[in-house]
């Protein structure tokens, strides 16, 4: 996703204290949408999503007075946005279990919540994104849904572009050979 | 097999685009009083902390003097009736005194020797 002159535009009046509020505002006006449907990727329920969304966008307005600027605005955003989502199912695994366990119930979630004329594609393509673990369904889901450069994934996950890549190669190996069997 | 790329992007629920404007702007909004009760939030705080610490200091002071003056009647109370007897003594009258402790401790040694 480019950094286009709105996003400079949005991070200088993020950055003017006198400014924070309208730039917070335009933020969520441009990336809001985004949010909401890269947070359902991982949590796959709608109201998680919207309680995660909710969770996001007070994070991001309180964390203003700490964003410095550096790097691009959606690395940041979907860095608070991912961990969140993140936490919510490290909660519902509970101690003793990993994300990944969660994989059949959230399948099933999908099923439940998936709409009538939905393309079975479209649905065998978000299970196969489903069975991934958790690192390489985030990376896959930033890489091919919103497009964002392996330089953006890097500033929002902390990782290397080197091991990004490897991570998506993987993903992108797995969903094709999850799609081959299933369809 | 359907390929990989042919696969829309789309995903398969059923989410209306004027229900995520909604859904958006209301978070949006939620964000907004949510901060600004933050910030309004602290401004108690900070007095009940400036007030505490002001108290604290007042008292400290309060306590300090008040303290000083009680422990020095607490001492003259604490004057034993022999201190005092030595308190109202005259510098000749003590050097007297002195004397007879010497004076004893001269007997007693006097005393020690005769065996």
């Amino acid at each position: 996703m480019a950094e286009t002159i709105q996003d400079s535009e949005i991070k200088e009046m993020l950055l003017n204290p006198q400014k924070t509020e309208q730039g917070f505002r335009l933020l969520m006006q441009r990336y809001g949408k985004a949010l909401y449907w890269h947070i359902r990727r991982i949590v796959v329920d709608h109201e998680d999503a919207e309680d995660v969304l909710q969770e996001t966008s007070i994070k991001i307005f309180r964390s203003v007075a700490n964003y410095r600027g550096e790097g691009k605005i959606t690395s940041w955003i979907y860095r608070i946005a991912s961990n969140e989502a993140l936490q919510l199912l490290r909660k519902k695994a509970g101690f003793f279990h990993s994300i990944e366990s969660l994989s059949p119930s959230l399948k099933a979630t999908l099923e439940a919540q998936t709409s009538f004329d939905a393309n079975r594609a479209e649905v065998v393509f978000q299970k196969a994104v489903l069975s991934l673990p958790a690192q390489q369904q985030l990376v896959f889901n930033m890489r091919y849904y919103d497009e964002l450069s392996y330089e953006e994934i890097a500033q929002a996950t902390g990782k290397s572009v080197g091991t990004l890549k490897v991570n998506y190669h993987y993903a992108y190996e797995k969903v094709k050979s999850y799609l081959q069997e299933n369809l | 097999m359907e390929k990989f790329e042919n696969i829309s992007k789309q995903m398969p629920y059923e989410v209306s685009e004027e229900y995520l404007n909604n859904l958006v702007s209301r978070v949006t909004e939620k964000a907004v009083e949510s901060g600004k009760e933050k910030n309004r939030g602290y401004a108690p705080y900070y007095w009940a902390v400036s007030l505490a610490a002001a108290a604290a200091i007042l008292l400290f002071v309060f306590i300090g003097n008040w303290g000083g003056s009680d422990s020095r009647e607490l001492m003259a109370q604490a004057e034993s009736p022999i201190d005092k007897y030595l308190n109202g003594l005259s510098e000749e009258e003590l050097m007297q005194l002195s004397y007879y402790e010497v004076d004893d401790e001269l007997i007693e040694s006097e005393e020690e020797t005769e065996y």
